[in-house]
């Protein structure tokens, strides 16, 4: 009959930030290694908490099923001799498998390997800890002479009711299973009765159970990140409520949540839409409630009695007062301080019509980053900007310039909303343009694994704010202008070209993975050719194609557009009197006339996104392929036609390249 | 026993937690050392964590360390936040299998039950640039409030370390003000007779006021180049304790720049990087002797 098997390894706390991801890559490896080693089960499953990683195997074969192998051997005439009977060399490549018998097939000789197949028990003894002490941790220690994610500190590992004698980092044979912290030990004595006795000392191995049960005792939405690491730091979450004085609710309900989700990883309670003066804390296992709430409560006024004394000695400067404390502080080493930032911001919005004309932009922009110096913020850095916006108003300086100082930073991630105020919105897009800029002027670019500024993200929240926006603006332009501000105010330390080629490239990447999340890849790919692009056009071409797309009308263009692309190898012939030439033919004329009244695509003034006019070619097209020849004899017709067919070309480039979009079939025209 | 002694009697005093977890310790077979008599801002940067967790041989130290943070300083006036505050520190090689469990044992020496109070292990790796030191722990939560860092030192002075230490790291006020329930550091006994209030009071509102608003910053300079030449020839003569000594007079005048604003971007990672030198050319030194 079929067993249960269970490996628990017991740890000290592990880092919490990781072990989502952890417990996901370690289930996904444990499968693949069952089966590379044919174990077979019904089921397996890897559970993490603080302290352990389990793994559990649910009717696990009693021993391995290692399939019959045939191997190929020496030729015939080498293995045997002339009267049948086996040479050295068959002998020797006999034994190196292990085999006894061997058949002859056509001029070579084969063995058929059989590989023992070890009893359940002793291959996890010996083919277990080897593989797990080489997973790939991302975050190993070393202690003693091991290294692991943390120190092991016990095993249990049973098949069935039999005990497996696993030993791992100087931890030997299985022991009693540990308790929550300040409980009793738990001794197991066989897989079957695990989970029973893990449920019966409190022990809850399953996160989403964890996770269902912090989330049920708290009411309201509450914050994500924060959930899933109380998840990830209980064994046995116990929801409870604690207080703190209403006196200092004086404080901006931002500065107290903060305190209470990022500081003590807890959750605020609200009472219609007003922050009350309570919190609610995750307890591991059960406890003497009232000691515990004691201490969080010491800890929440501590802590916010800090907070009221920054709040005090920040009031005893303005913003305006603060900004040449700008002069300062560092914004990127080697990109200057945040005086300069500013600096460069300033001339930056002064070099693109849009942002230069409006002065309340220039009067936000030097007072932008004053938040920064002080010290809630220096103490508390996520509430940069929202800061900056509580002391602007309370300073008395213009609403919509207050507002914009936090705006700014939307959007943080990727599910967060845009700048709501035009003012933010404006300076979200410069700081986001100088940021990225400079980045690359000093020789940092994104790496696939690395991106420890987050430009990744700074330039997702840029492309969605003009996406959705509706801003045609170039990036390209914008990148010109930002990189001679940074000539101005700093070095660039790398050659202009191959700084602005990096740029290019990785807004282009960011782009077309924007772009793919809502339109077909094939699309994206037609749209996003190359250089630098302007995101809200490129967005709205997609999204034209992909209402398009099954429109036999669309379908004709894009093989006429392969028929033009291919007869004329994207070649400019360089002939420029087609207003002047006498076209031959009636097909010719024709499809000058209309290629004439299709609009050029301003990228960057009225937004014309209609594929119509580019139908009317159709037609007249068709026409001209079943009348016309190209390659005429007589060269300065051909040429002619080819540099007419190369005119449409290129309108239909501003567009897209047609010729890349797959129809039904996935046959590309 | 002393254990015994702290539920009888109930009112814990900081010099009963103090006496208490030295006995501790002590069972557990450490040294109990006097406090290292220059200005650090850790129990860290006292040579005997600094220098012995550097070599091969077995340790196993436990000592109070008050410990300076100029920037911290706040008159007198808040009730946690102090310039001067007290560690005490353990250091342990190699770390005994269960150590966790002794950690948790030793509060439950000063009367901390763990079956009844919440301790948490919350992952905080540890790092102290100028020590060109880092390691991988957590700082301990009793009820959501930090007293402990708990840490297996990877590097320290550059340098991976052979056989990692064990550092634990208890802030002693923040456990005196929980086991007095007080709210105000000013409130508690220090022991018997003496109020904390009464025996330091006045040194912090003397040292924030010469902190955060009356320190000469040129004389203060002149001092910092002073102390690191001096250092920087000790060790040069192949004189490692004194010179690192001068490499913590250094980081302490440094940090009194820091609090009182003196130091721009710039001149505050150029006298960090001095300090570093000094601290990096220490143990280098050490590590040559220790291995001669």
């Amino acid at each position: 009959m079929n067993k249960n098997l269970l490996i628990e390894i017991g740890t000290e706390e592990l880092p919490s930030s990781y072990m989502i991801d952890l417990e996901k890559s370690l289930g996904q490896a444990f499968s693949a290694f069952l089966a590379e080693n044919f174990i077979t089960c019904r089921k397996n499953q890897v559970y993490l908490t603080p302290r352990r990683l389990v793994f559990w195997v649910e009717e696990i074969a009693p021993k391995q099923e290692i399939p019959e192998k045939t191997v190929k051997g020496p030729p015939v005439k080498i293995a045997l001799t002339s009267e049948g009977k086996q040479t050295e060399a068959l002998k020797g490549f006999l034994s190196k498998c292990q085999a006894t018998e061997y058949s002859v097939e056509g001029p070579y000789i084969y063995a058929k390997v059989i590989e023992t197949s070890r009893e359940t028990n002793r291959f996890f003894q010996t083919d277990f800890p080897p593989w797990l002490i080489n997973f790939p941790f991302e975050k190993k220690m070393r202690w003693e002479t091991w290294q692991f994610v943390r120190p092991i500190r016990w095993i249990v590992a049973y098949y069935g009711d039999e005990r497996i004698d696993l030993s791992l980092c100087g931890i030997q044979r299985s022991k009693p299973s540990r308790g929550l912290r300040g409980f009793k030990s738990i001794l197991i004595e066989s897989a079957d009765d695990y989970f029973q006795k893990m449920k019966e000392n409190q022990i809850i191995l399953s996160k989403d159970e964890r996770k269902d049960i912090i989330e049920s005792g708290i009411p309201g939405k509450i914050r994500q990140d924060i959930l899933w690491e109380n998840v990830n730091r209980t064994e046995c979450p116990v929801v409870s409520e604690a207080n703190f004085s209403e006196n200092l609710l004086a404080l901006p309900s931002e500065v107290i949540c903060t305190v209470i989700s990022n500081q003590l990883k807890c959750f605020p309670a609200w009472g219609n839409d007003k922050l009350l003066p309570k919190f609610f804390f995750v307890m591991n296992g059960h406890r003497d409630v009232n000691l515990v709430r004691k201490g969080y409560e010491k800890v929440i006024t501590a802590r916010l009695n800090d907070a009221s004394y920054f709040f005090e000695r920040d009031a005893s400067k303005t913003l305006i007062e603060r900004i040449p404390d700008l002069t300062k502080m560092t914004f990127i080493e080697k990109l200057g301080t945040l005086a300069d930032k500013t600096d460069r911001l300033t001339s930056l919005a002064n070099s693109i019509p849009l942002f230069s004309k409006d002065p309340d932009l220039l009067t936000l922009i030097p007072l932008s980053k004053a938040d920064l110096s002080t010290a809630m913020v220096q103490e508390l850095t996520e509430l940069q900007g929202t800061m900056g916006t509580i002391y602007a108003r309370s300073q008395g300086i213009k609403r919509e310039i207050a507002d914009a100082i936090s705006d700014q930073y939307h959007p943080r991630s990727e599910n967060d909303t845009l700048p709501v105020t035009v003012l933010g919105k404006h300076l979200s897009l410069l700081d986001r343009i100088d940021t990225i800029t400079g980045v690359h002027a000093i020789g940092m670019t994104v790496s696939s694994s690395a991106d420890p500024l987050g430009l990744r993200r700074l330039a997702n929240g840029l492309i969605r704010i003009l996406m959705e926006t509706e801003y045609s603006l170039s990036i390209e332009h914008m990148v010109e202008q930002s990189l001679q501000t940074y000539d101005v105010v700093n070095q660039v330390i790398m050659e202009k070209d191959t700084v602005l080629k990096n740029i290019q490239e990785f807004y282009h990447t960011r782009l077309k993975s924007l772009l793919s999340l809502n339109y077909r890849y094939d699309i994206v790919g037609a749209v996003v050719l190359g250089g630098f692009l302007n995101p809200f056009t490129a967005k709205m071409r997609c999204e034209r194609i992909q209402e398009e797309i099954n429109q036999t009308d669309f379908k004709t263009m894009c093989e006429s557009y392969t028929r033009i692309k291919n007869i004329t190898k994207e070649k400019n012939p360089g002939l420029e009197d087609l207003d002047s030439y006498e076209f031959q033919k009636e097909e010719e004329k024709e499809i000058w006339n209309v290629c004439q009244s299709i609009p050029v695509i301003d990228e960057f003034g009225g937004h014309s996104f209609d594929l119509k006019p580019f139908y009317r070619l159709n037609t007249p097209i068709t026409r001209f392929f079943e009348t016309v020849l190209v390659m005429e004899a007589d060269l300065d017709i051909r040429n002619h036609r080819l540099q007419l067919l190369y005119t449409i070309l290129v309108k239909m480039n501003q567009f897209a390249d047609f010729s890349t979009i797959v129809f039904d079939g996935g046959d590309r025209i | 026993m002393i254990g015994l002694i702290v539920k009888r009697i109930g009112i814990v005093n900081l010099d009963l937690i103090i006496a208490s977890l030295e006995h501790f310790w002590r069972e557990q077979g450490c040294t109990i050392l006097p406090a290292y008599d220059i200005e650090v801002g850790a129990g860290t940067m006292a040579p005997f964590t600094f220098f012995q967790v550097l070599h091969k041989r077995d340790i196993a130290l436990c000592y109070v360390q008050p410990s300076r943070r100029p920037t911290d300083g706040r008159y007198g006036l808040n009730p946690n936040r102090v310039f001067k505050h007290h560690q005490m520190q353990v250091i342990i090689k190699p770390p005994p299998m269960d150590i966790q469990e002794i950690y948790v044992k030793s509060l439950e020496s000063i009367g901390i039950d763990p079956l009844a109070h919440d301790i948490r292990f919350i992952e905080d790796n540890w790092e102290a640039p100028t020590l060109g030191a880092w390691g991988v722990g957590w700082e301990v939560w009793l009820d959501g409030m930090e007293i402990t860092q708990f840490t297996y030192f990877q590097q320290a002075g550059g340098f991976d370390l052979p056989n990692p230490s064990v550092e634990i790291t208890y802030g002693l006020e923040r456990i005196s003000l929980y086991i007095q329930e007080k709210d105000s550091i000013y409130d508690m006994n220090f022991g018997e007779k003496v109020g904390y209030k009464e025996l330091r009071f006045a040194e912090e509102a003397q040292q924030s006021s010469y902190c955060h608003d009356l320190a000469d910053k040129e004389r203060l300079l002149a001092l910092f180049q002073l102390f690191f030449d001096e250092g920087a020839f000790c060790l040069t003569q192949n004189l490692i304790l004194p010179g690192y000594e001068y490499a913590l007079k250094c980081s302490h005048v440094f940090n009194i720049l820091d609090a009182r604003g003196a130091l721009s971007v710039t001149e505050r990672a150029r006298y960090l990087g001095k300090i570093r030198n000094l601290t990096k050319k220490s143990a280098q030194l050490y590590r040559m002797e220790q291995n001669e």
